[in-house]
């Protein structure tokens, strides 16, 4: 087990270490980057410490655009694939899921049908900390989510959102 | 006209054509409408409308004419 665990953990550094060479993105400390082959960062990334970016097993594009940031653990889970434009920023412990658990939709299986949906978020979006960006979210430009929002569904530019769900509060 | 407009959403939120929908429709009958997409209903509803929905009502309106009819009353008030 223990073994299982440091031969994990070097291919995490590993893998954080390529992508650093490769894209020229800041990583700190205790990022975790796992199934890189689907991800993609432009120019001048920031991914803070203890950032979790998950790729995608099936090959679904994770891509971030230029100048993005991860701020400290902000976790990505791109299974269902991601778009991050230009210079946004994912703030602390926020939290962006391209899959969830519907357990009402098949009562033959007890395990709830684990369901993909992509993520898309436009360029110079604010995702205060705390939040939630749900599986099938679109958000425009310049979008910015309150501090602890949880969001779904489709959003134009230069929305402001907050509360659960994220209602828009003025355009 | 208001149930075209509200047909027009739930036609693209669940990616079934419009001409689909009608009192039968429900989680129940449309394979695509799952617990994520309700959400997205309401919220896409909400925005299409001007309207906005109870907490309780994001959960339980859970069919079309349920969802005609609270928009109507809501667009009443």
């Amino acid at each position: 087990m223990i073994w299982k665990n440091i031969r994990q953990r070097i291919k995490i550094v590993t893998n954080a270490f390529n992508v650093a060479l490769r894209y020229g993105v800041l990583i700190e400390s205790a990022v975790t980057i796992k199934y890189r082959e689907s991800i993609t960062f432009g120019e001048k990334c920031t991914l803070q410490s203890c950032s979790y970016i998950y790729g995608s097993r099936r090959g679904l594009p994770v891509q971030f655009g230029n100048h993005v940031v991860v701020a400290h653990a902000a976790m990505i889970l791109g299974e269902g694939g991601v778009e991050i434009g230009d210079y946004t920023h994912l703030g602390p412990q926020s939290v962006v899921t391209t899959q969830y658990g519907d357990s009402q939709s098949d009562s033959r299986t007890e395990a709830p049908v684990v369901k993909y949906a992509k993520v898309k978020i436009g360029a110079g979006c604010w995702i205060g900390s705390g939040s939630v960006v749900m599986p099938g979210t679109v958000l425009g430009d310049r979008c910015i989510v309150a501090p602890n929002s949880v969001v779904f569904g489709t959003w134009s530019e230069s929305t402001v959102l907050s509360g659960n769900p994220a209602r828009p509060r003025k355009r | 006209m208001m149930e075209e407009r509200l047909k027009t959403v739930l036609a693209q939120v669940l990616d079934i054509p419009s001409q689909a929908i009608n009192d039968e429709t429900a989680p129940a009958t449309v394979a695509s409408w799952d617990s994520l997409k309700q959400m997205q209903i309401m919220l896409a509803i909400e925005d299409e409308f001007g309207v906005q929905f109870s907490d309780e009502q994001i959960h339980e309106l859970q069919s079309f004419p349920a969802i005609r009819q609270a928009l109507s009353a809501l667009q009443k008030k």
